[in-house]
This record gives structure tokens, C-alpha cells and sequence, in this order.
């Protein structure tokens, strides 16, 4: 290396080491204290060690050219050493100086020096070793002393190179003390010979009366431009560099920070590795990149002659005309700003054509604008730095061009060994355990087997094959290759083809020939560069969140669909056919075309996955990848090799190549079609999703009129509401308007309007209204008893008269909540529990916001399925009917019409209705039955707007709910009081099966209940009349069945009693905790606060101003918490 | 890495060749092209409509060696009286069906365990067979 | 190599189906679920010939669907490394040729072709040919499977015809 040369040089120049000098500093050595103490007088031994040493040089010299002579020679230096020996001693001593110096220059290296001697213990063993040597020293020949100092010196020096780390570099690092490093600005290129004239110079001014005071100078190859001078000052710089050419004084002299001082003599440790035959690359200019094989070095190193594929432009821009000058530049100038021309050997024929006679033959070469080609190559001498020497990676595409030759004679120096050899070091890397390997070379050469191990170069395999089957031989790595045989997977681990898998089918040496997964071709590489993929190809397919054949963004126009992965980038086919190399980053999102929607020329849906052929252009087939914008299709077909087989085609010049089995595939993978309870479309809506839309879409598709407003007696669909603002879509000019509900009345397939609330509130609204509201149980329909089809036909109108609730808006008049409230009415009407069975505790539709009413009826859609099934024909008018859609959005009219409802109750609904559908045949749907009449007056005179559309379920408790059931129910006297209440106006009753109630759930086993009403039924003898206890579990029975509660008696008995039995416990004091069952405090424990006869008043435990009165009997005391 | 390799030995190699089909299909039962194109015919069910369904029709329909239900069993009667076959074996046979011993070791290496004349013998009857079937 | 082979399929049945027809439609999953797919351990399952067993549904905590594990039996092609295999040539190109073999593509590179076939650009469809044999499309091919690459979805083969007994079927 130039630097440690140049280092060497000077450190002898100056009279006095500075690092030496330094060492002398810090290392309190015996010897070389003496030394340092009289500085004069070691420059003065060194003189005198330096004569003698050259004699010394003469006479090997003459030993070895005179061998006869020598024994007077020793004669005669044994004499001088004896009569001189404090010199001697002295030299020997700076023998170990110079060794000292030679340990500089390696320790130049990494700035080391022999620090160990710091180690006082070794030092004095190593003097003590010396005195002992010296008379053995004296005795031997020079050779021996020469060959020992130099043993000892080797010695010495070793374990330095080992483990220089580990020395406390910073004693010897430059401190203030110090000398220090100046910067010179000086010419590019030049540093080298400024450096030797500054050290010419100083030999030169050396003896005069102004020698130089610096102490040395170097320059380093990484930083051009510059050389450091070392020195006191940076006025002795300034006079050492005086009139030197080439040096830029006047851009200052700049000092080298100390800490900056050791990293700049720092000296990577860099082999120098070319040698004929090696491959680089250029590093800039014409071939920047291109590959070029070193034919011969400059004994410096510094020119490398080499040889490369020349880019001979054979279309140059202007053809001839000009002077051969002129026309060089204008080439320049044309091959920078365009691309370059392809490589190309060098054929004298064309370039001939194109350049006419400027090219001149010599024996063996061609000589054309300067340049020298042989063979087809261009040979030509680049500087070392303009080549790229490391990571060369030459690939097989590259390296063939340099085999392939004009004559097609062999070429000794290319041949793929070669190549491997090149990259051998690189091949060792890659090997890994569990690799099949095969030796090629060596004793061994043809075993392949498995590497066990890899320890540095040497890897443990176990063989394979008949013989050696199983055992284990250490190989030197680059003795083996990695093996694959055809049908290997492999993927490539570093190149060009990185991350690519495929199939081998060919295997040549080190050449591995092998079908790529993606793109079908075949891609040869090195197999060092292979390893077989456990991992089947998915790996290389997907690059950050992107994978192959996805559909992704590229900007706001362009889509495109992934056709190829590279290591860290896609290449993409657009919409438009181009294909576009992009990044991850430059991907907006990947698109989802799985239910974009185009059509094919014949009019058949076009569905992701398609085999489709085109029916013009170029007739390609090919699987549908995506769909974009109806428009565009990108397919993929395997046998095609452009763009990894994907293409792009307009959507509607497709044909599906199986266009039946289109339709097939719907019909089969329809699912709906085979779910039972969807291929009865009423109970489909079993999903929550369905159940939460219901509600708020309830206006949606109601035919409207406005009748306020600058649009009043428009007609109109309600499309859209939010909150009191609906979108109707007017019939006259198609418009869309918002406007508030308030101004929209509903208006009736006669023309009659209504306003837009009645019509959820009202049951009466048609046919629709009558199975959307839904039977909250699905028995009615199972019940096969004559009552049943009444019931069915009941229950609804029931449901629908009770439970206004949910419709909101019912909530705030004070009569829905009155009757909403006070669900019982119908229930005691009824007297049946069965009733109530069906109706599922009447409470719960006060709560408006809850809306069980959906449950209820959303929770048994088979009574749908199963109505439908049972009425033949007319399942298409129930189907229709669904609940959680027409029902709620309003009737539509065709079944709101009396003709269509009675055609379904004709088949439907059977004979024993008759008398029930035939009055509603009659369209009396708005008068009053008797029954509607008998039932409660009190409503009608409170809501008027109720009453208008619910006398028909009214007019069920008349004839239906009394008759068969009418006899068992212990009721009768809740039914007067219930008539009480009407009175009252409002009175909470409990209902027979309160205790079902679900907000008391969390509660039951808590509650105080006591039987009542047994002594009159005579159930169980009245024997439990008047027992107090806990419910221990309560849970509704199937309908057929009495619903029963477990209770624990006061007694510790347990036993089931019927529910209607059970009634709360009457609170018996203030403070006492209490479920309430009715007011706002409902279904919370609360406390009471005040009793007075009929109420009490209650609050919560946390917040006792939050009071409210609840009629004594709905309340339920609680047994205190944790008290059982 | 280390534990891809300690994978490795666990994934035997498959090799029809020396009849390692894999721990799923060492032991499954073969089928000759033409029972497959006689279970594909006689599907109770439409038949689905997939491209691997209908490539398979294709293929079995060009391959099938013996047209009815009679002969293909009968090969397989045939092939049963050597004992030393393996269904993959009988299958191949009946699937490829080698003119001779030599070109029946060829395609199907593992037959080298049956003596060069008993495997002619069985060649030719189905030879025969194929040439006769109805 | 086709096989017959008892598999098993898991079907999640959201409670919707729970019905009379629960059975059919279980069924008609199973068919529309497994036919046709390929998987790398099992291969192509090409049609499901019988169903041993729809299983007996268990229903899911949280999800209220019901697990069928149903077991069946189909016949199943797949490719072995080693296997030999009658096919019919799809497409050639100057790499090498595709060949269909059932639902399976194999691939034979012209490395593994015999030299004697050379490539034929000029003719039309584009061939392998030697003195007396031609490798067109459509093309019925003997060849042997000397790799597969084994997808989740998808199997690939590579074949070979550059052997004693392979090639094109008289």
C-alpha cells in the first residue's frame, strides 16, 4: 500500500520518531529512558547503528559471492563487536528500536504499536532474554543473528495482528503534546508526487542551514486532493510546501483534529484481487455498469487493462461529413444525452458500413476512434478507481456474451469454472446446513451429500450414494457445490432473478436451468445462488401488503393489475396496457373487485374468475382476474408470455366460454335459494342486522302526498328519512325532495290521506299491516284446533292493538302510554294465558325505545314458512308480507286491498275463519264489530286516533278469546278490576305472569313472592294459599304447557307452582328494597320512602331525591342482598 | 433455518418411482382412468361444473383403456393373481398398458420386482383383453 | 394418479338453515365446497362419490353456528414425482410444451425433450419435431413427472419425454 510506504519513508527522514518518540513518553523503560535522556546522543548511536548495519549489508553481500572468505570476514566482525561492544550494545538495543519502528509501520496499519511492551513484566523478560543472548549472539554468525532478530521480531509481531482491538489504544494516541496533522490542499492526482518531492526536498534541505521541521507527510488514495503533513506548526508546513507545483497554499492549511488524527491513518485492510482474468465493472462513463474482464495490471496496480462488449453507435446522428473531430464531440455529446447504444461485439463489417474507412487494421486488432478491439471486444486500460472490483456478480447472460465469439473459438480464459472461481468466496457464504451439495472437485469429486455444519471454510457432509452412504467427511467449502437435480423447487436466493421459484429442469455444472413459477420462462443461474424452496413460491408474490395479480390504484385515473414481483417492486399492467414499474409506496390501496359488475358482449354477468375468451382482436382466453369500472378486464392466461400472462381487454368484447354454466353456478350457489327459511321470504329476516333496520326504515316506500308547503298535493315515495326530514321522490318530474314528515300525509290506495304516524300506529292499514306486524308465537298456526285460524288471524291484530309502543312517536301522548302502560287490559280481556303465552309479556312494549314488538314477531319467522306451506297458494301473499320490510314501511297496496287479502284467507285461512275473513272481506276494516265495542270504551274515548284503525283487534277478544278459553281463568276478579282501573283512567296492573318479566332476570332469586288465588281454583287444594317464599328459577314454558315457577317456601320447600298463582309480597315497610315493575324506576331495585295505601313512593338506593309513585301491587319486595 | 431443517427429514420424499406416494396415499385405494370415466358417467348428481370436473371428463374420455365396466374389472382380476402388485401398480399398468416386460419396468420402475415372462404373461392378457373388449 | 379416498370437509351452518332441509343443504355444500378444488396434500378432488357421514353438528359457542364434520369419499387425482402419465399436449412453444394431464398442466421443458425434436417456429401450429414424430397441440404425450410444485391451491408439474418409452402415443 502507497500509504505504508510512504510511511516507512518518512518515519526513517526524521531524526526523531514522533509515535517513538511518544512511546519513549509513556513507557518509563529502563533502556529507553536512557536513550531519550540524552536525545543528541541517540541520534548520534543511531548513526552509528545505521553505518553499521549497511556494513553488515556489504559483507552478506560478500559472504554470499565469496563463501571462502567468509570465515575471516567473521573473524574480524567478531573482533569489531568485541572491541565495540557498548555500541554494540547500543545497536543491538536499537536493533530493538528499529524493531519498535517495524512494529510502527505494521501497527501503522491499525495505529497500533507494540502498546504490550507497556506490560513492564514482558519487557524485562524480554531484556533479561537479550543479556543472556549477547554472549551467544557474539558467537553465532550474522546470518543466525539475522535470521533470530528476525524470529524474534515475527514472533513478536504475531499475536499483535491477532487481536490489535484489545490493546489500550489510547495510550498511544497523539495528544497536544504532540505533532500535528495539517491538510494541504493540493491537485487531484497529484498527492502522490507531492509527496515524494516534499520528501526529496527534505532530503535535499536536510544538512543545509534551513532544514525542514516537519516530521512526516502521507497522502491517503480515499481522500484525493489532499496530503497531511505532520508538523509543530503550521508555519513549517507552509515552508515545506513552499514551491512545491501543484500544491493550493492559499486555500489554507487546515489542522487535522486529534481525534480525527488516528482514523486518518487508519488503513482498511484491503486485498488487492485483481488478477487477469477477474471480472469488474466500470464504474462510470459509456459502460458505466457494464461487465469487463481484467486482461493484464500495471505493476502498480493503478492501470488495468481490460477487455468489454463495446457500445459502438451504429446509428450515429449524422452520417459522416464532418471532420473526424467535430464529429467525436457531436457523438459524445448525442450518446450522453440519448440512451447508449446496445452492447455489442465489434464487427468490422458494420461498423465499416457506418463509419467508412476510419477504422485501421494491425495484425491482431482493429483500431476505430481511438479505441482498440480484439476479437470482438474492446480492450482498453481504465484506472483502478474506475472500476467497480467488489460485488461484481457477474450473471450468466453477461459472462456468455464474453464466451460467445466471433470465430466461435474456444476462449481459455472464460469458462464458467472460472466464473465460480471468481465468485467461490461468495459461494461459501451461501451454503447452508441442509444443503445438497456435491464435491467437484479433489480426491472426493462426484460424492454429493447434505451439509451437517459449516465451520469457516470447511463443512461437514454426510455423504449419500451405494458406498459411503452416511458418512460424515469434512470438505474444504469451495471443493463443493450446491446440487439440484430437475424437479427440484428452488428459489434464488441473490442476482438478478432474487426471489424467483421455479422448477428445475436442467442442470449443468453450476448452471441451473429452471421453469419460473411466475412468469413460465426459463431462468438460468448459478446454482450457488439457488437453494430449494420449502416455501412454494408465495414468498416472492407478495411485496409490503400487495400481492401478484391484485388490483391496485396507482393514481386517481390509472388501475392496474399486478403481473410481476420483484425484490422490492411490482410491475404493473394499467388499464390502459402500459406497464409501469412502481414501488409499494407509489400503490394507493388495492382495490376489491370481487363485486364490481361488468358485463360480457353477451350480456351475461361478468364474474371474477371467468374463463372468457375475446370475441375480436386477438381472440385471447383467459381467466378474469378483475374487473374495473364495467369497462375493463384484466385477465390472465398462463400460456401467455408477455406480462406474466395478464392482459388487459374491454369487458364488453368478452364471451364467457361456458356462458350456461353462468346461470348453473348462480342456481347452485344461491344461497338463499336453499335456505328453508328464506325460500319463504317472509321469516328470512332472522339477522339482527334486519331487525335493527326495521325500524328506522318504516316510512321508506310509503306513497305520500304533501299537503303543506309550496310542493302541497304532490304525490309522491318516501325514498329516504332522517329523523322528521323524508326524501320523497315526487311522481310528476322525477325530483327528489326533502321535506319534513309533519307535511306528508300517507296517502291510501282510494285517495284517502292519512296522516303519515297513524299509519304505523293504526293495525288497520291493510293486508300488509296483518302479517308484518306477525304473530309473536309461531303456535297459533300449530294449534289445529278450530280456534286456531282465528287465532292466527287474531293474533296479530292483537299484537298490532297492543303494542303501539314501539312506534315511537305513540310514546308521547298520554294515552298510549296509558294503555301501553297498562298492557293488561287485554290480558284480562282475554282471560287466558294463553293469551299472554302468546303475547310474551305485555310490558315490555311500554318500553318503547326496546321495541320487543320486533322481537316478537321477528323471533318466530317460521310461523311464516310454515303458514305459507299450510296455505298453499296464498304463501306468495304471506311471503310478501315480511315483517321486518312491508310491514313496517307500510302495506303496499295491492295487499292492502281487500281483494288480495281475501284471496289468501280463501285458501289460507280455512273454514272455521270464515265468518272472521268474510267480515274483513267486507272491507269492514274500519267499522266497529259489537266486540270492538264491548272492549273497553274507554279507549276509543281517549284515542280517538286509536281507535280508528284497531276495532279489529278489538273486535278479537270478542269472539275469539272468550270462547275457548274463557271458563278456567281465575281472572275474573282482575278483570273487574281492570274495568275499575279503565275507570280510574289509569291503574298499573300486575299481570298473571309478571314474574316472566325479563327485567326481573337478574333479580328472581331475590324476589318475595306469595301464592295467592289458589284456594278458588282449588289448585293443590289451596294448600299453599297464602305461603310466602323466593323464586328460585322461573323461565317461560313452551305454550302448551302452564308456566310454572320454582319457588322456595319460607320453610325450605321447593316446589313448582303455576305463575299466575304467584304475586309479589306486599311491601311491608320504608327502606325496604324493591323491584319495581312499573314507572320509571321499572325493573331497578329501588328503596321505599313513603307508603301510603295504594302507592308508595319510591327512590333509588344511590339517588334518593330521584322519586317516583308506583302502585303498591308493582312493586316486588327483594330479599336483601346476599341474604339467602 | 434450523427449523426448516429439522422439518426436512419428517417430509419424506415422494416417489412414485419407488412408490413413496406420501403418508396419505401409500395405502389409498387406485383407480384406472376407466372406472374414473365410469363413476364421472354414472353420476347420480349433475354434474358439477368445474373446470377440473370437466378437464378430467376430457382426459379420462382420451385415456380410458377399457370401455366398459367388465373389462376394467377384469384387468383387475387379471392383475390380482400377482400378488406382489401394489394398487399403484396394477393401476399404472392398467392406465399405461406396456406392450412388453421391458417397457413396463421402463415407465413403471418398480415392477422390477416381478420375473421379466410373469409380467409378459400378464401384459399380454390384458393386451388381449383390451383388444376384445366389447 | 387417480385415487379414491375418504376425506373430511368441515361445513359451518349458520343457524338460518337449521331446518328440514338442513340435511340437503348440507349436501349441496359439500359438493359446491369440495369439487373441483386442489389442495397439495390431497391433490385435485375431482367429484365426491358418496357421503359417508354429514356428521353430527355441533354448535359453536359465540357464533351459534353449527360445525359439520362430514366425511365423504371422492376420487382424487394427483401427481407423483416419479409417476409416468399419459396427457395431451396444449400449447408449445419454443421453451418446451405444456401438456394437459386431467386437471393437471405439466410442463416439459425442451431441455427434457429429446434433442432430436427440434423446434419448428415456422410450422403452424408451432411444433416439436424430429424426422418422424411431431409435437403439435393436441398431441396425445407419454411423459414422466419429474417435479411438482405444490401450491395451497394448485399443483404444477414439470415432465420429461427424454426418456426409453416416452414421447408421443402411436
Amino acid at each position: 500500500m502507497s500509504d505504508e510506504e510512504d510511511q516507512r519513508m518518512y518515519e526513517h527522514e526524521p531524526e526523531e520518531d514522533p509515535i517513538g518518540g511518544e512511546q519513549q513518553d509513556v513507557e518509563p523503560d529502563d533502556e529507553e529512558m536512557e536513550e531519550t535522556s540524552s536525545g543528541k546522543g541517540q541520534a548520534k548511536r543511531r548513526e552509528v547503528y545505521e553505518d553499521e548495519e549497511e556494513e553488515e549489508e556489504e559483507e552478506d553481500d560478500e559472504e554470499e559471492e565469496i563463501p571462502g572468505r567468509r570465515g575471516h570476514k567473521r573473524i574480524k566482525r567478531r573482533h569489531r563487536h568485541m572491541a565495540n561492544k557498548f555500541v554494540d550494545l547500543e545497536a543491538e538495543v536499537s536493533d530493538d528500536d528499529e524493531e519498535e519502528e517495524e512494529e510502527e509501520e505494521m501497527g501503522a496499519d491499525n495505529f497500533i504499536t507494540h502498546a504490550d511492551d507497556g506490560d513492564e513484566e514482558v519487557t524485562r523478560r524480554n531484556h533479561a532474554l537479550l543479556d543472556r543472548n549477547f554472549p551467544e549472539e557474539d558467537s553465532r554468525s550474522p546470518e543466525e543473528i539475522a535470521r533470530a532478530i528476525a524470529g524474534r521480531h515475527r514472533d513478536r509481531a504475531a499475536p499483535y495482528t491477532g487481536d490489535m482491538s484489545e490493546i489500550p489504544q489510547r495510550l498511544l494516541m497523539p495528544s497536544v503534546h504532540d505533532a500535528s496533522l495539517w491538510q494541504i490542499r493540493v491537485k487531484v492526482g497529484r498527492e502522490r508526487e507531492i509527496v515524494f518531492s516534499l520528501m526529496r526536498k527534505a532530503i535535499d534541505v536536510e544538512y543545509t542551514a534551513r532544514p525542514l521541521s516537519i516530521l512526516s507527510a502521507f497522502q491517503r488514495d480515499s481522500l484525493p486532493g489532499m496530503i497531511y503533513v505532520e508538523a509543530r506548526s503550521a508555519k513549517q508546513v507552509q515552508q515545506a510546501c513552499q514551491g512545491l507545483v501543484g500544491v493550493y497554499l492559499s486555500r489554507g492549511i487546515q489542522l487535522v483534529p486529534i481525534e480525527e488524527m488516528a482514523s486518518l491513518l487508519l488503513i482498511k485492510k484491503q486485498e488487492n484481487t485483481l488478477t487477469p482474468g477477474t471480472w469488474v465493472r466500470i464504474r462510470r462513463g459509456k459502460y458505466a455498469n457494464d461487465l469487463a474482464q481484467v486482461m493484464d495490471l500495471t505493476e502498480n496496480g493503478e492501470d488495468v487493462g481490460v477487455r468489454l462488449v463495446p457500445r459502438i453507435d451504429l446509428n450515429p446522428r449524422d452520417d459522416g461529413g464532418l471532420d473526424p473531430l467535430s464529429k467525436k464531440r457531436k457523438k459524445a455529446a448525442a450518446t450522453a444525452g440519448t440512451t447508449r447504444p446496445p452492447q455489442r461485439l465489434f464487427n468490422i463489417d458494420e461498423v465499416a458500413k457506418v463509419y467508412g474507412k476510419s477504422i485501421t487494421k494491425r495484425s491482431q486488432f482493429y483500431v476505430f476512434q481511438g479505441e482498440t478491439y480484439k476479437d470482438g471486444f474492446l480492450e482498453k486500460d481504465f484506472k483502478f478507481n474506475a472500476l467497480i472490483v467488489d460485488d461484481v456478480n457477474p450473471t450468466l447472460d453477461e459472462i456468455t456474451q464474453f464466451t460467445r465469439r466471433d470465430d466461435g473459438g474456444e476462449d481459455s480464459m472464460v469458462n464458467l469454472s472460472a466464473i465460480a472461481e471468481a465468485s467461490r468466496k461468495a459461494a461459501i457464504a451461501v451454503l447452508q446446513p441442509g444443503d445438497h451439495i456435491e464435491i467437484f472437485e479433489g480426491e472426493q469429486a462426484g460424492v454429493h451429500g447434505v451439509v451437517d455444519e459449516i465451520s469457516g471454510d470447511v463443512v461437514t457432509i454426510t455423504a449419500q450414494g451405494l458406498d459411503i452412504e452416511g458418512q460424515k467427511m469434512e470438505m474444504p467449502a469451495r471443493s463443493v457445490r450446491k446440487k439440484f437435480k430437475p424437479g427440484d423447487h428452488v428459489k434464488v436466493m441473490a442476482g438478478q432473478h432474487a426471489d424467483e421459484t421455479g422448477l428445475v429442469v436442467s442442470v449443468a455444472d453450476n448452471v441451473v436451468t429452471f421453469v419460473s413459477d411466475m412468469t413460465m420462462q426459463e431462468i438460468s443461474v448459478f446454482a450457488k445462488d439457488l437453494r430449494t424452496a420449502a416455501e412454494v413460491g408465495t414468498g416472492s408474490n407478495i411485496v409490503g401488503n400487495y400481492e401478484l395479480h391484485d388490483l391496485v390504484q396507482l393514481d386517481a385515473q390509472t388501475v392496474g393489475v399486478i403481473f410481476k414481483t420483484e425484490r422490492d417492486s411490482f410491475r404493473v399492467l394499467d388499464q390502459n396496457g402500459q406497464v409501469r414499474l412502481v414501488q409499494p409506496h407509489q400503490i394507493s390501496m388495492r382495490r376489491d373487485s370481487s363485486r364490481a359488475i361488468a358485463i360480457d358482449s353477451e350480456g351475461h354477468e361478468l364474474r371474477i374468475n371467468d374463463n372468457v375468451k375475446e370475441v375480436d382482436g386477438e381472440g385471447r382466453k383467459g381467466r378474469v382476474l378483475h374487473t374495473h369500472q364495467s369497462f375493463f378486464a384484466f385477465l390472465h392466461n398462463r400460456e401467455i408470455a408477455e406480462n406474466g400472462g395478464v392482459f388487459v381487454t374491454r369487458a364488453r368484447a368478452l364471451a364467457s366460454l361456458a356462458p350456461k354454466s353462468n346461470v348453473l353456478k348462480l342456481a347452485t350457489s344461491d344461497l338463499s335459494k336453499m335456505n328453508p327459511a328464506l325460500a319463504a321470504p317472509s321469516g328470512g329476516m332472522v339477522g339482527s342486522g334486519a331487525m335493527s333496520r326495521g325500524p328506522r326504515d318504516r316510512h321508506i316506500g310509503l306513497t305520500v302526498t304533501v299537503v303543506k308547503g309550496p310542493n302541497k298535493g304532490y304525490v309522491g315515495t318516501i325514498k329516504d328519512t332522517n329523523g322528521q326530514i323524508a326524501r320523497v321522490e315526487l311522481r310528476t318530474g322525477n325530483k327528489i325532495i326533502m321535506i319534513d314528515k309533519e307535511k306528508l300525509f300517507r296517502r291510501l290506495p282510494d285517495g284517502k290521506l292519512e296522516p303519515l304516524d297513524r299509519v304505523n300506529k293504526g293495525g288497520g292499514g291493510g293486508g300488509g299491516r296483518f302479517g308484518n306486524m306477525g304473530p309473536p308465537q309461531p303456535n297459533p298456526y300449530s294449534n289445529s284446533n278450530g280456534g286456531s285460524n282465528f287465532q292466527g288471524g287474531r293474533t296479530p291484530f292483537g299484537a298490532v292493538g297492543r303494542t303501539p309502543n314501539p312506534y315511537a312517536d305513540g310514546g308521547k301522548t298520554p294515552a298510549w302510554n296509558a294503555s301501553s302502560r297498562t298492557p293488561n287490559p287485554y290480558n284480562d280481556s282475554g282471560k287466558t294465558p294463553a293469551w299472554n303465552a302468546s303475547s310474551k309479556t305485555p310490558n315490555p312494549y311500554g318500553d318503547g325505545g326496546r321495541t320487543p314488538a320486533w322481537n316478537a314477531s321477528s323471533r318466530t319467522p317460521n310461523t311464516y314458512a310454515t303458514g305459507s306451506n299450510s296455505t298453499g297458494g296464498a304463501s306468495s301473499g304471506w311471503g310478501g308480507a315480511t315483517p321486518a320490510r312491508t310491514g313496517w314501511g307500510g302495506a303496499t297496496p295491492g295487499r292492502a286491498t281487500g281483494a288480495s287479502w281475501s284471496s289468501s284467507t280463501g285458501d289460507g285461512w280455512g273454514s272455521p275463519a270464515r265468518t272472521g275473513s268474510s267480515t274483513w272481506d267486507s272491507s269492514t276494516w274500519s267499522a266497529p264489530t259489537p266486540a270492538a265495542a264491548a272492549t273497553p270504551g274507554a279507549h276509543l274515548g281517549q284515542t280517538p286516533a286509536y281507535a280508528a284503525p284497531t276495532p279489529v283487534a278489538h273486535q278479537t277478544p270478542a269472539y275469539v278469546w272468550s270462547a275457548p278459553t274463557n271458563a278456567a281463568t281465575p281472572g275474573d276478579a282482575m278483570f273487574q278490576s281492570y274495568n275499575q282501573s279503565l275507570d280510574k283512567d289509569e291503574n298499573p296492573q300486575l299481570e298473571p305472569e309478571w314474574i316472566f318479566d325479563n327485567i326481573l332476570t337478574n333479580y328472581l332469586n331475590r324476589l318475595k313472592i306469595i301464592i295467592k288465588g289458589t284456594k278458588d281454583a282449588q289448585y293443590l287444594h289451596g294448600d299453599y294459599e297464602g305461603r310466602t317464599g323466593v323464586v328460585v328459577a322461573a323461565s317461560r314454558n313452551p305454550d302448551d304447557y302452564q308456566q310454572t315457577a320454582r319457588i322456595r317456601f319460607d320453610n325450605g320447600e321447593e316446589r313448582s307452582v303455576i305463575a299466575k298463582y304467584i304475586v309479589p309480597q306486599e311491601p311491608s315497610k320504608n327502606d325496604e328494597e324493591v323491584l319495581t315493575l312499573a314507572g320509571k324506576h321499572r325493573g331497578r331495585p329501588v328503596v321505599i320512602r313513603e307508603m301510603s295505601d295504594d302507592e308508595i313512593v319510591v327512590s333509588s338506593r344511590q339517588n334518593p331525591a330521584d322519586i317516583d309513585n308506583v302502585a303498591t301491587n308493582m312493586v316486588v319486595p327483594l330479599v336483601e342482598e346476599g341474604g339467602r | 433455518m434450523t427449523t426448516r431443517l429439522r422439518h426436512r427429514p419428517a417430509t419424506e420424499d415422494e416417489d412414485a418411482a419407488a412408490l413413496k406416494l406420501g403418508t396419505e396415499f401409500n395405502n389409498a385405494g387406485c383407480l384406472l382412468i376407466s372406472e374414473v370415466k365410469y363413476l364421472l358417467e354414472n353420476r347420480d348428481k349433475d354434474a358439477p361444473d368445474t373446470a377440473v370436473y370437466n378437464k378430467t371428463l376430457d382426459y379420462v374420455k382420451t385415456f380410458t383403456k377399457f370401455n366398459t365396466t367388465d373389462s376394467a374389472s377384469a384387468v383387475r382380476e387379471t392383475l390380482r393373481r400377482e400378488p406382489a402388485l401394489t394398487q399403484f401398480e396394477t393401476a399404472q399398468i392398467a392406465n399405461l398398458c406396456p406392450a412388453d416386460a421391458e417397457e413396463a419396468k421402463s415407465i413403471i420402475p418398480s415392477l422390477v420386482k416381478i420375473d421379466d415372462d410373469r409380467l409378459q404373461g400378464l401384459l399380454d392378457e390384458i393386451q388381449t383383453m383390451r383388444k376384445f373388449q366389447t | 394418479m387417480f385415487f379414491i379416498k375418504e376425506l373430511t370437509h368441515t361445513i359451518l351452518l349458520h343457524p338460518s338453515y337449521f331446518g328440514p332441509r338442513m340435511l340437503q343443504y348440507l349436501e349441496s355444500k359439500l359438493y359446491a365446497d369440495v369439487e373441483g378444488t386442489c389442495s397439495g396434500q390431497f391433490g385435485y378432488i375431482i367429484a365426491v362419490v358418496s357421503i359417508l357421514d354429514i356428521g353430527k353438528g355441533m354448535v359453536l359457542s359465540g357464533s351459534g353456528q353449527a360445525e359439520f364434520i362430514t366425511r365423504y369419499r371422492a376420487i382424487v387425482f394427483k401427481p407423483f414425482k416419479g409417476e409416468v402419465v399419459d396427457g395431451v399436449v396444449k400449447d408449445v412453444s419454443k421453451m418446451g410444451f405444456f401438456a394437459d394431464v386431467g386437471p393437471l398442466q405439466v410442463f416439459v421443458s425442451q431441455q427434457l425433450i429429446h434433442p432430436d425434436m427440434k423446434y419448428d417456429p415456422t410450422s403452424n401450429p408451432p411444433s416439436f419435431a424430429s424426422e418422424d414424430q411431431v409435437i403439435e397441440k393436441g398431441t396425445r404425450i407419454r411423459l414422466k413427472i419429474v417435479g411438482t410444485r405444490v401450491d395451497a391451491t394448485e399443483i404444477f408439474a414439470i415432465g420429461t419425454i427424454k426418456e426409453d418409452h416416452l414421447g408421443v402415443i402411436d
